[in-house]
């Protein structure tokens, strides 16, 4: 469709109202509008009232705005504990898992050492198969640390982020070691390296790491699914799911207001992060 | 579920399963022996720079590099690498996590034969991963090249956030979401398909439409991933070639045809080795959409482990199918290995 269209900006530029760019952007906005116009119906429904929601003609805009759904969700399930649960989950993880990616990463980038080959290749081949593959173990193993069903099970092993140390590997590589020399005879440790000229050096490749940990966390279905089952310790999708199917077809209202408190972030996420995320998910394009 | 944020493919053939136990081993050298005689064993080491490096105090420095390593590793070890080995390990046994587990020798490899659904699960798979790969390619890319090519910045604005916002929302919030949206009777899909005369299907529950409703889904949901590798890829896409192109007196279709395919060939190559992998291992849609019906038509492989697993409580049989599900995994990125060699395009700066 739009393959016809591949013109660089500085060719572009040259020409001037091109019927071409009109119909490209048509199509631009009505994919848009196709990719959101189911959060936006979800959302609308939250602010409906019972009947409204329940309508065989959909109804997109609420005759008066109530935030009734929003209450039952509140009132009838501990939904902001899940909420605070996936924000302790999250946070838990991202910061805990950027220090453990940090010093894997500084390891293998600097540090020559018996086994670093090795090494590096397992945790390259880890990078190949989700963990999902072996979710039967991993239950087993999480269920004789005693971990079910509480939210250790969430974040100690989702510390280990494969992809954030090799990200963060390749980004340390492409520091100067002059850098770590000068300070290493200015008396600085390997800490003190790590803090002082790694870090601040690479902080957008430490924070590309961590929004991509971050979504995916808070996101996560697979595990929580797994390894929770008190509802006051899911996080705030699985409580969800859990709501819809234990109501069955019941606060149908609350379940549209939750999904609407778990969509609105995403978007706004979305805008202030999007340099962050590109970038984290660009990686994978255009490394190798 | 899918797990798009974080793969890459590792050289082809590096399989974790086999070589978790190295690990485990080299992880215990800090003592002194060992590194006194690896201090013997070379005095200088070339650095990957090809710069030679000084290995004064190898053993202090192996002994630094352990211990800065030694969080990182025990993870690895612990929630990695024993649950890879595990699958092997638990293939060979009864077990069903309460009474202690029994030896069955092959028997769990055994039973494959018996096995009714297995094979519809794995074309189950197999036919959602195709699908939904080959239409998040093309469709990643064209939308890529139009936000590209667009010169509004409002438009660009516009459908890039409207195209990521899905893939930022949990898997299950999205299931939920479309659970209701493709509801038979109540659904607002169908509420409009029928407006405009047609007679839709049941989508969630019907044998034919249940696997491509989640194809669907899982499109709308993940497409954003696809997107931005080719956003990325596009980007880094020199301006010169098309000038040169142009004045050569390239038409569009030759630039695209000569320029942006063979230019986007490591992005096609990633998104389509990350598409594979995260939509076989699809489990929240055929879970919370369908549970896996109607019949066990969108049965797919994990949610079949999983079921297997925690509701029938066969943890040796669930290894045997989980060593599959492996088998396929890894035998796809060997492929894709050897067929990278041939069809990427790396550009040499």
């Amino acid at each position: 469709m739009s393959q016809s269209q591949v013109l660089h900006p500085a060719i572009r530029r040259r020409r001037r109202f091109e019927p071409s760019q009109w119909v490209l952007s048509i199509i631009l906005v009505i994919a848009g509008i196709a990719f959101l116009i189911p959060v936006a119906w979800v959302v609308l429904q939250s602010f409906e009232t019972p009947n409204e929601q329940t309508s065989v003609a959909p109804i997109w805009i609420p005759t008066q705005v109530t935030l009734h759904s929003y209450q039952t969700l509140f009132h009838s399930s501990p939904f902001l504990l899940n909420i605070i649960n996936s924000v302790v989950v999250t946070v838990a993880v991202v910061v805990g898992a950027a220090i453990v990616s940090v010093l894997a990463a500084y390891v293998f980038a600097r540090i020559e050492f018996r086994g670093r080959e090795i090494l590096f290749t397992l945790f390259l081949a880890a990078l190949t198969l989700p963990s999902q593959v072996s979710a039967v173990p991993s239950f087993v193993v999480v269920k004789y640390l005693h971990l079910l069903n509480t939210q250790a099970a969430l974040i100690i092993p989702a510390l280990i982020q494969v992809v954030g140390v090799f990200m963060l590997r390749q980004h340390f590589r492409t520091i100067p070691t002059d850098l770590d020399d000068a300070a290493r005879i200015d008396g600085a440790g390997h800490l003190t390296i790590i803090r002082r000229i790694m870090v601040p050096l690479s902080w957008p490749a430490i924070s590309a790491v961590m929004v991509i940990t971050g979504q995916y966390i808070w996101n996560d279905f697979f595990w929580p699914n797994l390894y929770i089952n008190s509802t006051s310790r899911m996080t705030a999708p699985l409580a969800l799911y859990n709501l819809e199917s234990v109501a069955g077809g019941g606060p149908i209202g609350a379940v549209f207001a939750g999904l609407s408190v778990l969509c609105v972030p995403c978007v706004i996420g979305f805008i202030f992060l999007q340099r962050r995320l590109m970038e984290g998910i660009g990686f994978r394009g255009i490394s190798r | 579920m899918r797990v798009r944020s974080s793969k890459t493919l590792a050289p082809a053939g590096a399989v974790a399963a086999g070589v978790a136990p190295a690990a485990r081993a080299s992880g215990v050298v800090g003592t002194p022996a060992n590194a006194a005689g690896r201090r013997r064993s070379g005095a200088t080491v070339t650095s990957p720079r090809g710069r030679p490096q000084r290995r004064g105090g190898g053993r202090r420095k192996s002994l630094a590099a352990y211990l800065l390593l030694s969080p990182a590793l025990a993870l690895y070890i612990a929630f990695i690498g024993i649950p890879l080995l595990g699958i092997v390990v638990i293939s060979f046994v009864q077990w069903d996590l309460i009474s202690p587990p029994h030896f069955v020798g092959l028997g769990n490899y055994r039973a494959i034969g018996h096995d009714h659904q297995l094979g519809q699960t794995l074309s189950n798979s197999l036919l959602f991963t195709i699908m939904t790969t080959a239409i998040h390619i093309v469709l990643g890319m064209a939308l890529a090249i139009a936000v590209t090519t667009v010169r509004s910045r409002a438009v660009r604005f516009w459908a890039r956030t409207a195209i990521v916002t899905p893939f930022l929302m949990s898997a299950g919030v999205v299931a939920l979401m479309w659970s209701y949206i493709m509801a038979d009777t109540t659904g607002p899909l169908n509420y409009y398909l029928t407006k405009l005369g047609l007679h839709p299907p049941n989508w969630l529950a019907s044998a034919t439409w249940s696997l491509p409703s989640l194809v669907i889904i899982d499109v709308w949901a993940t497409l954003g991933f696809t997107f931005i590798i080719f956003l990325v890829g596009l980007q880094s896409i020199p301006a010169e070639l098309y000038e040169a192109a142009s004045i050569d007196g390239a038409g569009a279709f030759t630039r695209f045809r000569r320029i942006t395919l063979p230019m986007l060939s490591p992005a096609t190559f990633i998104a389509s080795a990350t598409g594979f992998i995260g939509a076989f291992e699809i489990f929240t849609w055929p879970l919370i959409d369908t549970n896996g019906g109607p019949g066990v038509a969108t049965q797919t492989i994990l949610l079949y482990i999983y079921r297997d697993a925690f509701q029938n409580y066969q943890f040796g049989y669930t290894a045997v199918v989980s060593l599959i599900n492996v088998a396929i995994l890894v035998s796809f990125v060997v492929v894709m290995g050897l067929l990278a060699r041939r069809w990427v395009h790396y550009e040499r700066v």
